[in-house]
């Protein structure tokens, strides 16, 4: 694969990770009394815009790549959630999650190359 | 009675773990469809695969992609995120399947390594992500 196309899988799983996690703090905010509406809509509105980027992206990339090429890069969403908490909430990341993320960043490589 | 077992089964977490697991192979089919019929009209590689809207695979892979979705949220209020996380990493195996079924897609053995490796790598990581997307 090209680095342009690796750059683009790596820009689609951020997008998709962005906006899981813009939709999941829009339905959390649905629960409070009174219900915080600005919030929940711009919440909703931006897991709304991500998800459309990573989809057409998606849509741009299988034009170019096979199915069983491209799938594996799904699997960088886990590590850049555990990534994410350690960036932003200073959350350790235990051995476990290092030796899979060692694991799938590895396997994706093999795909890409293959 | 028949029909109450039927519909407990039909919301057995489990069932529709399955179902959203399925559902969500078929639909990167159709899309893989969907991509390769506008690219056979125009083989410029694009950023975003808008042209490929123009195909109805395209359309039926979004739906699925919705059901599977909706399966999807089905799964999360009955089952912890870290188990519904390491279950759900079957699609790593079933859609590079289907690819190889359904697309005559070639499996070499350095991608099916890499897929293997892929595989295992998200099932150790199942729990600690799904504590990051709680906490995030």
């Amino acid at each position: 694969m090209t680095p342009w196309a690796l750059a683009v899988c790596v820009a689609c799983q951020l997008c998709l990770v962005g906006g899981q996690i813009c939709l999941k703090h829009g339905m959390n905010a649905t629960h409070h009394v009174p219900k915080p509406w600005r919030l929940i809509l711009i919440n909703v509105a931006a897991a709304l815009v991500l998800m459309t980027v990573w989809f057409f992206l998606w849509l741009g990339l299988l034009q170019d790549w096979e199915l069983s090429r491209l799938f594996p890069f799904e699997a960088l969403s886990p590590p850049l959630l555990v990534f994410g908490a350690w960036l932003f909430l200073n959350e350790r990341i235990s051995r476990v999650a290092v030796a899979g993320i060692v694991m799938i960043a590895a396997g994706v490589l093999l795909v890409s190359q293959s | 009675m028949t029909g109450r077992r039927g519909l407990a089964l039909f919301l057995n977490p489990y069932f529709q773990l399955g179902a959203s697991a399925v559902l969500l192979s078929i639909a990167e089919v159709l899309l893989k469809q969907g991509a390769d019929l506008r690219a056979a009209v125009d083989p410029t590689t694009v950023l975003f695969g808008i042209g490929a809207l123009a195909y109805a695979s395209t359309w039926i892979g979004i739906v699925l992609y919705v059901l599977s979705f909706i399966s999807w949220l089905h799964v999360l209020r009955l089952m912890p995120l870290s188990q519904a996380y390491a279950l759900i990493n079957v699609v790593h195996v079933l859609v590079p399947a289907a690819a190889w079924m359904f697309l005559q897609e070639r499996l070499s053995l350095g991608r099916l390594a890499g897929i293997a490796l892929v595989f295992a790598g998200t099932l150790l990581v199942a729990a600690p992500a799904a504590k990051a997307e709680d906490e995030l």
